[in-house]
């Protein structure tokens, strides 16, 4: 079965073209568009890999971040950001914090599929553009 | 509140009796203090003059005795302070100074001890118990044999007004810079968003995921994603000038080798000038020295004008990369054979939004017109310069240099960036200094090199994961932090050192001391990084005092010449000595063997001292030879001295005198100085 890409993104338009550049990769998909019920919806989808936006309603993506990291169930999910932030600041906290990737917007969808297979591959801190 | 926490808070600076010409602190004309005799103030034979002079000063005076109790006042004093000369006579000097207590009247005395002025900023109490704003200046008067002292007081109101408004506007000049960044940022999202979105699109019907696209379609298609990618660029520049001009741009500077920058533009853009049958060459020697840069915003300037030279260079054009180094800096051309720029467009050409009449590209499409303003403001932050030469029709050259720095310089120009940083967001930046003191100081040995680079690995894993941003550099043997000064930032960092350093005590904690450089608020960046260089400057000046220090010793008496000798290789100041009872060689041993002091006779037998002095004199600056002319003659000493000589000793002299001068000009007393170990409080 092909694996399951969980999204975490307030623009809806841009989770449209999101799963449908990963679901022409062959992956299954699933979202969630705050970070308030992200973590539920989370636990009830079990994806393998989640890629998460930092500006969110609600709560911010670091926020949600540390909240999937401390729960047993969720906290082995390889986690990508994919932000519009760009500073060094926000870069050095996501590494610290142990994300898998971060990708700037806007960003080349080839490259944000490239990036899904490397982590699904080998699950470990990727940084890139 | 108590007399110490006013001095602690008003008391801003204690000067010196030596320093003369300091507005905030009138001296009193000596001939006057000089007149007085030990009589009653008034009653005295020179009180007219005196009494003339005090009541035409600006200031209020009012003169106390040793205790603070008021003996005299002028008009000016009453005038602010509302009380007759017979009220005030009644008082004591702190009933007039709000806050004040017998404490500060002992703060006054130790300093008037110490040859001190004492300048308090304080509030002056009125009769009436209102309060207005005063600089008041204390000095001694020596009038009567237990003393007096002196206090001159100036209403500072409309300049405390002046001030008040002047802080209001900065506060206000600041929120309204914070809110423009603040809405540039968010603009930046804002717009970034939808094109994400747009370019997302395009690219997926391009690439054919939403079904098969026509070759005309996809001409279009890529039409529009150039374009996306042209809009992306102008916000990041457009974000990128804002950031750097509002000094909100963080620069991350490291030891960089441009070779390799070089080499990556290089190999990036062979591509692209390929396609446009252009040649790019490399030209640089094997190796260059390291610049403290930010690498990436160095190759953001090289990518700028490589990109221009190849957008602007016509087909079949000859573009070449040329680095090397000038006398203290590397200069970087790019250099090609296309239009060139005209004379009067030349000037402007690094100004934001300059967009030259004939600046289009082979694609007819234009620039951002911000490019090389990027480029201009990278270069300035770096204290480097960039020009740019051209011939129209034949071509141009831009060109940057890079100035390769001492290590002091490296570190002024690393803790200016971070104070730069720090102001922008209005936080306070502290300093740690952790020192690996070697014994046999001022040598550094190759085992204290190796546990001070031990000690960067283990410092910086330490503090990697910090969540305070915390930065490294690392000099000599010396490792200064850089932290930001709350409390809570300065404990974190020195918890962690402690546990991350304390388990490695054998090998490193013996050899460390510490000094933590507090932030304050009453100090200006600009006197908080004078003080932080000061506080290093004996560790960064490293490699060069591993070599001895040179003595030239010329005296033609030769059993004075092996006595100096004798007291300078005895003093163990490791001194590395040459004599000579000849002028001539003295000039010959100066030229080739570069001293760092000349111990010079003036009495020699083939040349005059006074000409040896002079042609030495005129050599300079080798270093900063220093000279100590000895001599039998009071006249000639002088004569000499008032060339700007650095000491003299008169013969015949003290041999211990002699040793101590020689310490003195070599600064040998300050050499081997570990840091002042005020080692912060861990919890």
């Amino acid at each position: 079965m092909s694996a399951k890409i969980f999204i975490i993104e307030d623009e809806s338009d841009l989770i449209k073209a999101l799963v449908m550049m990963l679901q022409s990769a062959g992956y299954q998909t699933a979202y969630a568009m705050d970070g308030i019920n992200a973590a539920d919806r989370v636990r009830e989808e079990k994806p393998d890999l989640i890629i998460l936006d930092i500006c969110l309603p609600g709560s911010d993506g670091f926020e949600v971040f540390q909240q999937l990291r401390q729960d047993p169930a969720t906290k082995r999910i390889p986690i990508v950001f994919l932000t519009a932030r760009s500073t060094v600041e926000d870069r050095q906290k996501a590494r610290h914090l142990g994300a898998a990737g971060y990708i700037v917007k806007p960003f080349q969808w080839t490259s944000l599929v490239k990036l899904v297979q490397e982590v699904l591959a080998a699950p470990g801190p990727v940084d890139r553009q | 509140m108590s007399g110490n926490e006013l001095l602690n808070r008003t008391m801003r600076i204690a000067i010196p009796f030596e320093e003369s010409g300091t507005e905030a602190a009138p001296k009193i004309p000596r001939a006057v203090v000089k007149k007085k005799g030990p009589a009653p103030l008034e009653e005295s034979a020179g009180a007219a003059p005196y009494q003339e002079l005090l009541q035409s000063l600006y200031d209020g005076v009012l003169i106390t005795n040793a205790a603070g109790l008021i003996m005299d006042v002028n008009e000016r004093a009453m005038d602010f302070l509302l009380y007759t000369k017979d009220e005030l006579s009644r008082l004591n000097i702190i009933n007039i100074i709000a806050g004040a207590n017998e404490d500060l009247l002992e703060t006054l005395r130790r300093n008037i001890e110490q040859r001190r002025y004492t300048l308090i900023e304080a509030s002056c109490i009125r009769k009436d118990r209102t309060t207005f704003p005063a600089e008041i200046a204390t000095n001694r008067l020596v009038l009567t044999p237990e003393g007096h002292l002196c206090f001159f007081v100036r209403n500072i109101t409309k300049r405390k007004k002046a001030e008040e408004a002047l802080m209001q506007t900065v506060s206000r000049l600041k929120e309204m810079d914070l809110t423009k960044s603040r809405f540039v940022a968010n603009v930046s999202h804002e717009l970034r968003t939808p094109l994400t979105i747009i370019n997302t699109f395009v690219s997926l019907v391009n690439d054919g995921v939403a079904g098969t696209v026509s070759d005309q379609q996809k001409e279009c298609l890529t039409t529009v994603l150039r374009n996306c990618e042209r809009l992306a660029g102008l916000i990041d520049n457009v974000l990128d000038l804002g950031r750097i001009e509002s000094g909100r741009e963080e620069f991350h500077r490291t030891r960089v080798n441009l070779t390799d920058l070089l080499k990556q533009c290089h190999h990036d853009f062979t591509p692209q000038c390929l396609l446009r049958h252009q040649q790019l060459n490399l030209e640089m020697p094997e190796a260059l020295p390291d610049v403290l840069c930010d690498g990436d915003k160095i190759a953001q300037v090289l990518t700028n004008l490589v990109g221009n030279a190849n957008k602007f260079t016509p087909e079949e054009g000859i573009i070449t990369l040329r680095a090397a180094q000038a006398k203290d800096a590397i200069r970087v051309d790019i250099e090609d054979n296309g239009p060139g720029i005209r004379p009067e467009d030349q000037s402007r050409i690094f100004e934001a939004f300059t967009q030259l009449a004939r600046s289009e590209d082979r694609s007819g499409s234009k620039g951002t017109g911000l490019g090389l303003a990027i480029c201009k403001h990278i270069i300035d932050i770096h204290e480097g310069v960039i020009q740019v030469e051209s011939i129209p029709e034949k071509g141009s050259r831009f060109f940057f240099t890079l100035p390769i720095h001492t290590e002091e310089k490296n570190f002024e120009a690393f803790i200016t960036d971070r104070l730069r940083f720090m102001e922008a967001r209005d936080r306070q930046l502290a300093m740690l200094v952790l020192q690996v003191a070697a014994e046999n100081a001022p040598g550094a040995s190759p085992a204290s090199e190796e546990v001070a680079e031990r000690l960067k690995t283990l410092a910086t894993e330490a503090l990697d994961c910090a969540e305070e941003q915390t930065f490294l550099f690392k000099a000599n043997r010396t490792l200064i932090v850089l932290l930001d000064g709350t409390e809570q930032a300065r404990d974190g960092v020195a918890a962690r050192l402690q546990r991350v350093l304390g388990k490695q005590r054998q090998e490193i904690t013996e050899g460390i001391c510490m000094a933590y450089l507090e932030p304050t608020r009453a100090r200006t960046p600009r006197e908080w990084l004078a003080q932080a260089l000061t506080l290093l400057k004996p560790l960064l000046a490293g490699p060069a005092e591993t070599t001895p220090l040179r003595v030239l010793i010329v005296d033609d008496d030769a059993s004075i010449l092996n006595l100096m000798v004798r007291v300078l290789h005895e003093s163990g100041a490791g001194l590395d000595l040459k004599s000579t009872t000849s002028g001539y060689d003295a000039c010959i041993h100066f030229g080739e063997w570069k001293p760092d002091l000349v111990v010079l006779d003036l009495h020699l037998p083939d040349i005059d001292g006074k000409r040896v002095y002079d042609s030495m004199t005129k050599r300079l600056p080798h270093r900063a030879t220093k000279f100590l002319v000895v001599s039998g003659y009071r006249g000639d000493i002088d004569e000499i001295m008032k060339l700007g000589c650095d000491d003299s000793l008169c013969k015949p002299f003290d041999f211990d005198e002699f040793a101590m001068k020689v310490k003195r000009l070599l600064n040998l007393d300050s050499r081997p100085a570990p840091v002042s170990t005020k080692v912060p409080k861990h919890p």
